[in-house]
């Protein structure tokens, strides 16, 4: 299946679809087995999602229990497992509230385990298994960082764009902005502004 | 010929029309073909102008002037108000001078991108990370624009709005924006001259550099890009990426003390983020992680398996701290048996 037809099932599942496309597309579901069978598919998904199946052998608690139980990496194998006909349902975004979605197909097929371990699978929403997101990070703006910190970031920053080649003056105004020195604060106000900054 | 016959006959026109214009494909070319336009524009053409700034409540406001010409391209971009502050590039160098007690200058040490010379939107097809469409055209520093709406599928990159000169392709206005639509920040000139010559007096810099603390990266080497051969294997990498994010290179490079570290750097196709691996010392500081907001750039600093762990990208900072926590170091398959 082509992604254009993965993004066209999508497109339909979110009532995305222009008309004639959507007309065209039916058509070809009710003729094309491959395609009729993904759309089935897509829509077992969107169910477990929104947690509508409730058969003795709901997917939906055995794959939430495999993500409680299961330490992060170990129940990443195991949903995926659970997913491998899922392939590529990153595409209807509007379904995955925070649900494994996008599971990278051509890996899986692979199945050589060291493959499976080096290279990365891919994620659309934060999922479960991200427990450190349940106390995340507050940024600290750049003008409250030491000047050690600020040479060695800025250092990166330079580095990133421009190895990414990044767009121009685009890339460059944020860090002639961020640079900036703020405002002096009276000492409620620095309270409250710097708060947590990490874990 | 029957009615019945004819029916059928239209009906296979209309499906091929449909098949061969679909708005889809139609879509999709236009907007490669303006955000080519768009990235070609602004590095290819000289102008001058002012831009403003605007986020969390704060307006700064920016001069540029941008050269390019035989000699290649040389740019300044310089505060107009609050503290002294400019960024100037030639050819391959990008130095930042910082006026006050924060003066430094920072020198980039790659000789190149280490992306292939494509169009960001060429490197990787970001349709599957982004939805993509046009507005109504616009008027912007008494100029007509087209409107190019870029709107991300998930949390872990940034919406973004281009108002493109419909000439040249200039980008004249962009807005970030978050998954839900919600201005960040925003950039616009307020006016520009397009296809002007720049005279060299205009890329000097104001700030004296002469005493300031200097920072060079060192160059990178062992470096391979998706548009050579295959990548060269790097010693880590993070379990799961945001959807679509790819390995767009591998390199090696020299921090300012000379310590080595491992650059990663991954793409959608219109974002990216770099991972920097380096050996922990005991003048790293506290094991604790942090993330630095630069504006919209977000650089995680934590550590991972006795090894210093920076992510930079303009992504969102729960993206940065997502790569981070997934990353690993690379098992071989010599190694597990």
């Amino acid at each position: 299946m082509t992604e254009s037809n993965r993004e066209h099932l999508s497109s339909l599942m979110d009532g995305e679809l222009e008309r004639g496309a959507r007309a065209f597309l039916l058509r070809r579901l009710s003729n094309d087995e491959n395609l009729s069978g993904q759309w089935r598919r897509y829509h077992m998904v969107r169910v477990c999602m929104q947690g509508e199946l409730s058969s003795s052998a709901d997917l939906t608690a055995r794959i939430g229990a495999a993500l409680n139980e299961e330490p992060a990496w170990q129940a990443q194998a195991q949903a995926a497992r659970w997913l491998k006909p899922l392939g590529g349902v990153a595409i209807a975004a509007s379904v995955a509230v925070f649900a494994l979605v996008g599971i990278n197909s051509s890996l899986l097929e692979r199945g050589q385990p060291e493959l499976v371990a080096e290279q990365p699978g891919f994620v659309s929403q934060p999922t479960p298994f991200d427990m450190s997101f349940a106390q995340p990070l507050v940024p600290v703006s750049f003008s409250e960082t030491t000047a050690a910190d600020r040479q060695r970031i800025s250092g990166y920053v330079l580095r990133h764009n421009q190895a990414a080649g990044s767009v121009g003056f685009v890339s460059y105004v944020p860090i002639v902005v961020g640079s900036r020195t703020p405002p002096p604060l009276d000492e409620d106000a620095t309270a409250t502004e710097t708060g947590p900054t990490g874990r | 010929m029957s009615a019945g016959r004819n029916r059928v006959l239209v009906g296979c026109v209309l499906t091929l029309v449909v098949v061969g214009f679909s708005p889809g494909a139609w879509a999709d070319d236009e907007v490669d073909y303006w955000l080519d336009r768009m990235v070609r524009a602004i590095e290819t053409l000289s102008y001058r102008g002012t831009l403003v700034h605007m986020r969390d409540g704060h307006v700064d406001t920016l001069h540029i002037v941008h050269s390019a010409n035989q000699q290649g391209i040389r740019e300044r971009i310089a505060s107009i108000d609050g503290p002294p502050r400019e960024v100037l590039r030639d050819g391959k160098q990008v130095r930042v001078l910082l006026g006050g007690d924060q003066s430094m200058v920072v020198e980039g040490g790659i000789g190149s991108r280490l992306l292939p010379n494509l169009p960001p939107n060429r490197l990787s097809r970001p349709i599957l990370a982004y939805r993509m469409s046009f507005g109504d055209n616009e008027r912007v520093a008494g100029l007509y624009a087209r409107v190019l709406e870029i709107r991300p599928r998930d949390q872990f990159r940034y919406g973004h709005r281009f108002w493109l000169e419909e000439n040249t392709g200039m980008l004249l206005r962009s807005a970030l924006l978050d998954h839900e639509g919600n201005y960040l920040q925003q950039l616009t000139f307020v006016n520009i001259e397009l296809g002007v010559p720049i005279a060299d007096s205009e890329l000097e810099p104001e700030l004296s550099a002469s005493e300031a603390l200097e920072i060079k990266m060192g160059p990178a080497d062992q470096t391979t890009g998706t548009g050579t051969t295959e990548l060269a294997r790097p010693t880590w990498t993070p379990r799961m990426l945001p959807d679509g994010f790819r390995l767009a290179s591998v390199s090696r490079g020299l921090n300012s003390d000379g310590e080595e570290f491992e650059h990663l750097l991954f793409s959608d196709g219109l974002a990216s983020f770099s991972i920097y691996i380096k050996s922990a010392r005991s003048g790293d500081g506290p094991d604790s992680e942090r993330i630095d907001a630069i504006g919209p750039v977000h650089v995680f600093t934590g550590t991972v398996e006795d090894h210093r762990v920076t992510v930079v990208g303009e992504v969102p900072s729960a993206t940065v701290a997502f790569v981070a926590q997934q990353l690993q170091r690379r098992t071989t398959a010599k190694e597990q048996r």
